[in-house]
């Protein structure tokens, strides 16, 4: 019940946000209308940091306490994860033609390491898929999982450390989120997106849990009733 | 009224959003498709495992 709540709220607050962004907000005066993608690219890049730092940090806790609920918790970040950072990237291109004049640059550092961010989770879904065992899948993926999220400061920080096309952070510094140099109708749009994002990226990772539990059990049942010893300690009958 | 010179723009701004937003849609209508089906396979009880009612298994048979 909690759930769907949290589902329509969702839903709405999305739709909210979406239109406000579109229409309740002035263009901007150098990137014209191309600057309202800025709204929804922003909101999916924090959700996309969010849901790799949740599967680094149930992927440690898997290692050290062998807890089902941290791999659970570990695959639905990295799934939400992946969904958000293709988001981030499709964004950044549609903006990136108008503004730039180009989808991509291989040149760019916040580009290519977002694209290896990318290509990381994914990977790390397909290695959960190379064996059926539910403990020894988990320690394979928690170990690619933590490694993975040495990118996710290079991507935020590779505007400040190397030149390219991109800007410079969003949010960098309490002083930049409490003083922000945007007019503020524009960060009320980015904030009210970055919150309506947020209620969905909650539902999609408590329903992408869930669903993890419920594979979780039922291969592990589906182990116990292949297990020779489970048929053989049942009580045979004397002769 | 809609900038002529801005309609470029607004395509790519339709875009932008219309696939985002609707893949995340289509992800959560698989998600709750899919997450009803396992709770479906969890409660209804498998043909071929034994239930409590059954008679224990004889190995040597």
């Amino acid at each position: 019940m909690a759930t769907r709540v949290l589902g329509i709220g969702a839903l709405v607050a999305v739709a909210g946000a979406t239109t406000f962004a579109l229409v309740g907000v002035a263009a901007d005066l150098n990137q014209g209308e191309a600057q309202r993608i800025m709204y929804i690219h922003v909101a999916s890049a924090w959700l996309a940091y969010l849901s790799f730092g949740v599967t680094a940090a149930t992927s440690v806790w898997w290692l050290v306490r062998r807890d089902p609920r941290a791999d659970a918790i570990a695959l639905a970040g990295a799934e939400v994860g992946v969904l958000f950072t293709a988001a981030t990237i499709w964004a950044g291109m549609m903006w990136g033609r108008p503004v730039w004049g180009t989808y991509w640059q291989w040149e760019d550092p916040r580009l290519t390491t977002t694209a290896l961010l990318l290509a990381l989770y994914v990977g790390y879904l397909l290695i959960r898929r190379l064996t059926d065992e539910p403990a020894r899948r988990a320690t394979r993926a928690a170990v690619v999982g933590i490694v993975a999220a040495i990118d996710i400061p290079i991507v935020h920080f590779s505007v400040v450390w190397w030149r390219g096309l991109h800007q410079g952070p969003t949010f960098m510094s309490p002083d930049t989120i409490l003083n922000p140099p945007a007019p503020g109708q524009f960060v009320a749009a980015l904030l009210l997106m970055l919150g309506a994002f947020s209620l969905a990226w909650l539902w999609l990772m408590v329903n992408r849990y869930r669903l993890a539990r419920l594979d979780w059990e039922a291969e592990e049942s589906a182990r116990r009733g292949r297990l020779p010893g489970l048929v053989a300690a049942a009580p045979a009958p004397r002769p | 009224m809609i900038d002529p010179a801005a309609i470029g723009d607004l395509a790519f701004v339709a875009a932008a959003y219309t696939v985002i937003l609707g893949g995340t849609g289509l992800y959560a209508l698989i998600l709750a498709r899919r997450l009803r089906g396992a709770r479906q396979a969890t409660s209804a009880p498998a043909s071929d495992q034994p239930r409590p009612s059954d008679p224990p298994i004889d190995p040597r048979a």
